[in-house]
């Protein structure tokens, strides 16, 4: 049976993704300059990649429950577009041409994917908040 | 003889299928980001929808009176809707859509359990002799 819980933890799968995408913003950010890591070269951009899924076989009986969904984060996927490279001989991480590999985070688009998530966690807790007002007008029919 | 509680019922069966609906939107909210996902939206099975099942509770005041169809019970017809369009990845969710959607529906079930609360005020207030 859907009711307000199943709703609100469907809600809260959705908050839980986009609070991922946003770490793995920070963290793109964060390492826009970055050009050394633990598996060499420079800081390659990670991508949440998110995933549908349907509830349990055990509590989807109806073709409503059926068809929710909740979301989950599949994986963290790396973007293999290559960084941009700039002429830097002096520096420790230059290749043998003296050529430095930056990142390959755009700041601008790492911007935009934030006002993204940041919306979409928005829409989350506002439903949250919808199902929380239900489950009061249904509870004020016990009142009185 | 109608049933002391028949009044209720339909409008019971009626908060059921906005919860159900409500679960199915804000699905499609959590999913907004996720690739190739199609939302689902719960639609009324039969002629009587939202407005009969109103007019039944709140103009049906005699037993004589010729129902409107609306005492069958509110269960829903899931589809998929993709009349928003889908974006490069596949998706088919429109938050604004999913959002006016969801307050339509809260707005409909917080109407819906002001009806059974006036209902059920009634029964009480009969059955205390109007004392109260």
């Amino acid at each position: 049976m859907l009711g307000v819980f199943s709703a609100i933890e469907i809600s809260a799968s959705g908050l839980s993704a986009e609070r991922t995408r946003m770490n793995t913003i920070a963290s793109n950010l964060a390492n826009a300059q970055t050009t050394r890591t633990s598996q060499g070269g420079a800081y390659k951009r990670v991508d949440p990649v998110f995933e549908a899924i349907a509830l349990d076989k055990m509590r989807a009986l109806t073709p409503s429950e059926r068809s929710v969904s909740m979301v989950r984060v599949a994986q963290i996927a790396q973007d293999p577009r290559p960084g941009h490279m700039v002429f830097s001989p002096g520096h420790p991480d230059a290749n043998a041409d003296g050529y430095l590999e930056y990142p390959n985070v755009n700041i601008v688009e790492e911007m935009v994917n934030m006002i993204t998530a940041s919306r979409a966690y928005e829409a989350g807790v506002s439903s949250v908040e919808a199902t929380q007002k239900m489950a009061d007008s249904a509870l004020e029919l016990g009142r009185g | 003889m109608a049933n002391l509680f028949s009044g209720v019922e339909p409008l019971s069966y009626s908060l059921d299928f906005h919860m159900e609906r409500h679960n199915l939107l804000a699905a499609n909210i959590a999913n907004v980001d996720t690739p190739r996902y199609k939302p689902t939206d719960l639609a009324r099975i039969g002629e009587a929808g939202f407005e009969s099942a109103m007019q039944l509770a709140m103009a049906r005041t005699n037993e004589a009176h010729l129902s409107t169809g609306a005492d069958d019970p509110l269960v829903g017809r899931v589809f998929q809707d993709l009349s928003a369009g889908g974006g490069a990845d596949g998706n088919f969710v429109s938050l604004d859509r999913e959002s006016g959607k969801l307050a339509t529906n809260r707005l409909r079930y917080d109407i819906v359990s002001v009806l059974v609360r006036s209902h059920l005020d009634g029964l009480m207030n009969a059955a205390n002799d109007r004392k109260g």
